[in-house]
Formats: C-alpha cells, structure tokens, sequence
C-alpha cells in the first residue's frame, strides 16, 4: 500500500458525488474512533518518520490526551486521513489502532488490517524553529495548527489544584507535573506577543487562542489585556483575531473589556449541561464563579457584546445523557453562541481516570446532530474555526453537509489574513 | 439459611505456598471473568452455530424497542463456567476483544488470539421448564441466580415495565422500559406475575435446596407495592408452611418510613433500597424517578437507615452502578452505608441497549478489578459475613466469590486439600 500526498488537494473543481460524501462521511466515524480508541504504535517504528525533526511532536502545553503519561519517546502531534480530515494523534498502547510503516509510509491497522494509509503533520519551520529574545524556543510558548492558528496556554497550571474543586475531567495539573522539566507555568504577555507577532509577519499566524487554567485570584482579565496590547503593539493591528478563553466573570461587566481590547472571539465553557452533573463534575466553576446559571447568564452576555457567531462554549461529550447536551448546544446556538461538543476523553490523572468515553457511533451520532444545528442556526465555517480555533470533527461535519468538500477530499481551510 | 460449601480439614496439609498459589489461580479466574462480563464477547459464524447447536445461543431472541430503534439481540440462556467453577454470564457483544472459540466441542475464550481459558456449558435449572397450572413455565415466573454454588438462589422481577416510563423518569442506566418481547411475538405482553405463581414457583425450587429469594421490579403506578409484596409473602408462607421464608423484598423508599416495618411483619427477613450513585447531584441526574416518587436523595438514605433499624445490621441492601461517577465519590457512599450495617452490592455498569445511556461505556476492567477488590474490603471492615451478603444479595457477585477465596471456602481449597491428604 502506497500513501497518497494527502495534505494538498489536487486541483479539483468537481462537487464530491453521494458515494463520495459517503466515504467523508466514514472517514469522519474513522477520524473520531481514533480519538475514542487511540493508536498503539512501536516507539522504534516511529523513529523511521522523523517525528520531532519533520515531523511535529506532542508538546503538552496544557492537556495530555494520551491514556498514560509518557516523556520516554516522542509521539506524533497529528496527521491527515486520505480524505483530509485532521487527526490529533492520541496514543494508547492498548488500542486495536496501530501505526506502522509500510514501503517507508506511515498506515494505521486495525486488528492487523490495513484501515488508511496517513500524511503526518510536519513541522512549518516559521514557527516551530524560532525563540523568543529571552531564548524561550516558540514550541514552548504555543502550538500551531496547519489553519494558521496559533494556541497559547498562558499557564499550565489550574489554581482550582489541591482544593478538590478541579473538573473531574481535567488533567492540567496532572500534565503540568508530568512534564514540568520541559513545560513553562507562567507565559509573560511579552513571550506570547513575540511568538504571535512572529508568526503573524511570517504570514503563518492569522488566529490565536489564549487559554490556560485558573489564574490565582481569578487575576485573569489584566493578564488577558496586557497579552493585547503586546500583540496590537507587534503586529500594528487593531483588532486580534483571536479567542480569549475565560472563565465566567462573577461581574458580567468584565466581558466588555475583552471586546474593548480587540479580541474578536471570547469562550466560556459550560461543559457540562445538565445543572446537577455540572454540580458534580465542576465543583470549581459550580463553587468559584456563581454556578451553572451564571455561566448561562455569562454566555447569554457575552453573545449581545460579542454578537452572534462570535461566542463559543464547550461540552465535554459523553459525561451526560447525549440529549441533555444537544439541549444545550441547541439553546446556545439560539442565542448566537457556537457550543462545541467534542468527545471526552478519560485522560491520565484526572479524577475519571480508567472510565472510557462513549461508543464512537454515540459521538458521530452527536457530531453530526451538532453540525446540522450549527446549519439551522446559520453560522459559517469561519464563525466555527474562529470561536475553536482549531480543527474538529463537528467542523468536518459542518463542511462535508455544506458541500464544501470536491471530489471527495476536504481541503485545508485557512485563517484569512487581516 | 445458605449452606455452606464444607469447610477444608481442621488439620491442613496444604502448604501455604500451595494456598497462595491456588488463589492467585483463582484471582486471576475471577479477574477474566469480570472481563468478560465487563467487555463481553463476540464469537465467528461458525463457533455461533457450534454453540446453537449446543443450545446454548439462541441467536436474535431478544428484540429491544427503544429510542435508539429496535435492536436485536443474542441471549445465552445457559450459565458458564470458569476451570475452577466461577460462573460467568456471556453477553454479545460485536466490538470485544473477547471471543468465544471452539475445538474438537471444547469452547474457550480468546483475547487477541491469546487463549486465555476453557469454559463449559452448564445446564439451567431443572424446575425452570416445569410449568404452572395455567401453562405459564416456572423460567417466565423466576430464575435461578447463583449458579456453580450450593448457596442457591431465585429472583423474581414482578412485572417488566416501571411506571417512571409514563414520566421519563427512567433510571439512566435501566433499560427496564427498554420494550422487550421476544423475537416472534407480534405483541408486547404485560407479564405481571401473580403471588400465587410465584410462591408456586419458590416452593419448587426451595424443595431443590433453594434457600433465598429476591422480589423485585419496577415501580408500581401509584406507589401500590406494599399492597403487593405483601401479598407474595403471604402466599408464600403459606405455600411452604412456614414464616421465614429468607426473602428480600426490593423497593423504592417510602415518604412514610413506617411503612418499612410493615415489610418485616410481612416475613421479607431482608430489604432493599438500591441507591445506584452517591450524592445528591449525582443521584438527582440518574435516578430521577426517585427523586421525584421517593422523596430524594436524602430521604432514600434516611429510609436506609430507618431499615437498619428495623431489619438488623447485615439485614438491609443497597446497590451502587459501579462506573457511572467517580470511584472516591462511589466509594465514599459505600463506605457510609457499610458502616451502619448495610449490605453493600456493587453492580459494575453495563450500558445496556435500550436504556438512556446506551452508547456510552463502562469503565475499564482494571478499574473495575480495583472497584470489586475495595469493595470487598470495605465490606469485610465493617463485620459483614458471607451469609450476611448471600442473603441480602439478588444474584451471586464477585463479592460472594472474593469472600470465599480469602475464607479459603470456594470449593479449591478443598480439592487442594485433599489431594495433600493423598499425598
């Protein structure tokens, strides 16, 4: 099995036929199973593929996805599908998934049957290979996504650590232990600035999401403005096209002042919908930021300030009954604001540790029920990269139902250049 | 009362090496069998029609109507077995790692292509396939739920819908109200069962060395249980002619806790109210029909531990999903339960076809393996004894089989006693 260059579409102008849409649409059951399952992988096989020297490698600025920590070998960030869908690379050593190398290409097996031939995500070395004038390198600061976005985590820590009060779900603290040699707690707003001012000049970097943990003493909105102005003042731009993702405000005031400073997109994540398991799954956001019906209220707020389009929220999908959560993507979609629902993943030293996520079929189910309320509801693909800031399944879908794939292959979108 | 497996020999010959080494064996057993019950099992075309022909699958019996659209399914209707006796349910399932293979008539299990064990086909009970006056057969009235063992037991599901339907109210993880009918039949049948076919039946299988009986069921419209429960005592009384008839009576807490006593006068010597999940968030969101027929949360615990009272340290149940929330959060339920006397049981969560949370997954094997092992431990640290769990529990558990292991009294030890008596 020979794999095809996958990342660059061939030029096509033909609209993807029935079947053609149909295997998208497999390729997108594929692509959230993968995540679901995970890939195993022999450390020496990946060696062969140049991963951390072509080939973008794992950093763990915030998260780790995968089912254990591991720092022995570097994994792979992501790679395409043949029909251009993204995959974050997930890696568990357990999984029926395995990459392997045939004819010196990379392919992923399942139970030892060829399932897709891959193209890895390389490194760009516009951003992967610079530093910033205190000698920080640039993969230490942020992460970049072929969209031209640029994901900042301005601490890898979350204050709600030692209170018993972290999301059931989350493992920023537990990553942030497991990699504390290599990872950075505190980003300075000058740090974050350069390495966006950088990749906005090097014509890479048309987006940037700023997210982290909770900040001790809630401290947030000062660090999120200050990251503008260095970013305003480097790149002479006005507005940033950008997501400041945030914690619900207890004064709703507060919101206005991200729109004031030039952010173009704001998320608040709810995660959870039903008000009881977000009780109980976010004691933190319950307890430190007025509970379920002030995020509520905060994303109903920040809708009207930001307008329609221009909110996101989050739901960690498969924590709750899938009606309960398409109740809630549909409300928020109501009011304006982009509710993503992407699959839980039970990650290492979070509080669910050893739970699996749903069924893959329960998570294409909802990705696709999600996409068609986006639809209903008239946002653009632009509106969903913009409030995600990355690549995810519920976009794939939203772009395969809006017939943007061609010939059967769905092509890379792109920031727009401001 | 249970009857005991015969304990080893006063005089042990058996080396304590060969004890250890006999129940890592026997762990190792019981891990492999909450995997299979965990992940289920899948199987070939050709090893389906081997165990058709056995009779042991019925292939498509079980037709579910739901939400989710009707789903068909396999059932085995025959209990297996483990090489050291555990008896392990199959379950079919097409995505497991798990798979039932066949050589030269001997079945196996298989994980990867590994083989890990043999099983055997075992046999239902003889009294299932009796059948009662009017033609009902003794199976659609009860079942037997603890195979491999003396320590025998029945269960008896009074009617297969719960009233929580009518509301949406089903328990989150319950797929009672799933529409179940069996593949061939056009119409949905109501089977309530009456008091007199159930004491019909537990008088049979008593008469085989049956010694406990569990009622249990969904909720009743109105809330009219007590009504029939206590009829089911009664007749049962009378049919064996005695009063203690070693019976647990399952319900839903009362808002009258008084009405808890009646249950005791009835006969029922155990009681059962399943708290499924810890904490009021928790409980509010997966058993919303108990919060709205029952009182909430803190009502339930209340009437657990007015039962206490009533019924006895030892006497009184309650069932935790394993799996459906945070271990320390499951844990910490079981734990307080345990300490005033109740009989903890913890059913590892199978997200079942036809029930809210179809499609979702239970957590992994070793995260279960850790949940039994603890639970066990917990149960034991507060004084709780074999016959204590056997007569309070509907269906035999890992629980029952952990507890005879580290007792030395699972059926092993005895075999490896004797054969050291041989040597």
């Amino acid at each position: 099995m020979t794999a095809p260059s996958l990342v660059t579409a061939p030029s096509r102008a033909r609209a993807s036929t029935p079947a053609e849409r149909e295997a998208l649409y497999q390729e997108l059951l594929l692509e959230i199973d993968l995540g679901v399952q995970g890939i195993s992988v022999d450390p020496a096989e990946l060696a062969k593929f140049g991963v951390g020297s072509q080939i973008t490698e794992q950093r763990h600025l915030l998260f780790d996805m995968n089912k254990k920590h591991q720092d022995s070998f570097a994994l792979p960030e992501a790679f395409f599908l043949p029909h251009g869908l993204f995959v974050r690379f997930r890696w568990d050593a357990e999984s029926r998934y395995r990459l392997r190398a045939v004819d010196g290409k990379p392919v992923i097996f399942r139970d030892g049957e060829p399932v897709a031939p891959i193209e890895f995500y390389r490194r760009d070395e516009r951003v992967h290979s610079g530093n910033t004038s205190d000698g920080t390198p640039f993969d230490r600061i942020a992460s970049f996504d072929p969209e031209g976005s640029v994901h900042v985590f301005f601490s890898n820590e979350c204050d709600l650590k030692g209170t018993g009060q972290d999301c059931k779900f989350c493992n920023i603290n537990s990553t942030a232990d497991a990699y504390r040699a290599k990872n950075i707690f505190l980003k300075t707003p000058r740090q974050v600035g350069e390495v966006y001012a950088a990749a906005y000049h090097a014509g890479y970097g048309n987006h940037i999401r700023l997210t982290g943990g909770f900040i001790p003493e809630r401290r947030e909105v000062e660090y999120y403005l200050d990251v503008a102005e260095e970013i305003k003042s480097r790149t002479g731009l006005e507005e940033i096209h950008g997501l400041a993702v945030i914690g619900a405000p207890q004064d709703l005031s507060t919101i206005e002042k991200y729109k004031e400073v030039g952010w173009s997109n704001l998320s608040i994540n709810i995660e959870i919908w039903n008000k009881d398991i977000f009780n109980a799954i976010c004691p933190g956001k319950s307890k430190r930021s007025g509970g379920w019906e002030h995020w509520v209220k905060a994303l109903e707020h920040a809708a009207k300030v930001f307008g329609k389009g221009n909110v996101r929220s989050n739901i960690v999908a498969g924590l709750e009954p899938k009606s309960s959560t398409l109740e809630g993507v549909e409300y928020l979609a109501s009011i304006g604001v982009i509710c993503y629902a992407g699959a839980w993943c039970p990650n290492p030293g979070s509080e669910l540790e050893g739970h699996r996520t749903p069924e893959a079929s329960w998570h294409h189910d909802l990705t696709l029920k999600t996409a068609a309320i986006y639809a209903k509801h008239g946002f653009t693909t632009e509106q969903l990269y913009s409030c995600a800031g990355f690549h995810n399944p519920t976009i794939d879908a939203f772009r395969i139902n809006a017939g943007e794939a061609v010939e059967g292959y769905l092509p890379l979108w792109t920031f727009p250049r401001i | 009362m249970p009857t005991l497996v015969a304990p080893a020999p006063t005089a042990s010959r058996a080396s304590s090496q060969a004890k250890s080494r006999l129940k890592k064996d026997l762990y190792e057993e019981l891990k492999l069998k909450l995997a299979i019950y965990i992940e289920g099992v899948h199987y070939s075309d050709r090893v389906a029609q081997k165990l058709i022909d056995a009779d042991f699958l019925h292939k498509y019996e079980i037709q579910n109507i739901n939400l989710n659209g009707a789903k068909r399914r396999d059932t085995f209707p025959k209990p297996v077995y483990l090489p050291h006796g555990f008896y392990v349910n199959f379950r079919y399932e097409e995505d497991s790692l798990l798979e039932v293979v066949e050589n030269d008539g001997t079945f196996g299990i298989e994980r990867r292509g590994q083989y890990l064990s043999d099983v055997t086909l075992g046999e239902e009970a003889d009294w299932h396939f009796k059948k009662l006056a009017d033609g009902t057969l003794y199976r659609d009235i009860a079942r037997a739920s603890s195979y491999g063992v003396p320590d025998k037991s029945l269960i008896t599901a009074y009617s297969e819908e719960c009233s929580a339907k009518s509301n949406g109210e089903t328990c989150l993880f319950c797929c009672y109200n799933s529409k179940v009918r069996r593949e061939g039949e056009d119409e949905w049948q109501q089977r309530w069962k009456h008091p007199g076919q159930i004491a019909q039946v537990v008088k049979e299988a008593y008469d085989e060395g049956y010694s406990h009986f569990t009622l249990t069921g969904g909720f009743v419209p109105e809330r009219r249980e007590l009504d029939y429960y206590i009829d089911v005592a009664e007749a049962i009384k009378e049919k064996l002619g005695r009063d203690d008839f070693n019976g647990t009576a399952c319900i839903g807490a009362p808002l009258d806790l008084r009405i808890i006593e009646k249950y005791k006068e009835a006969g029922f010597s155990t009681i059962s109210f399943n708290t499924e999940v810890w904490g009021k968030e928790w409980f509010n969101v997966i058993n919303p029909v108990k919060v709205t027929a029952c009182g909430g949360f803190d009502n339930w615990i209340k009437a657990i531990e007015y039962a206490v009272k009533v019924f006895g340290p030892g006497k009184v149940r309650s069932n935790f999903v394993v799996g459906l929330q945070p271990k320390d959060i499951t844990f910490q339920g079981i734990d307080y339960l345990a300490s005033i006397g109740v009989v903890t049981v913890a059913s590892s969560f199978i997200p079942m076809i036809g029930s809210p949370l179809e499609g979702h997954r239970s957590p992994t094997v070793d995260w279960h393996w850790d949940a039994q092992l603890k639970h066990a431990q917990i149960l034991r640290k507060y004084g709780r004894t074999y016959e204590e769990i056997y007569d309070a529990t509907p269906v035999r558990t890992l629980t029952h089989d952990i507890y005879q292991v580290e007792d030395e009294t699972w059926h092993s030890f005895a075999e490896l006693e004797a054969e050291s008596q041989l040597n």
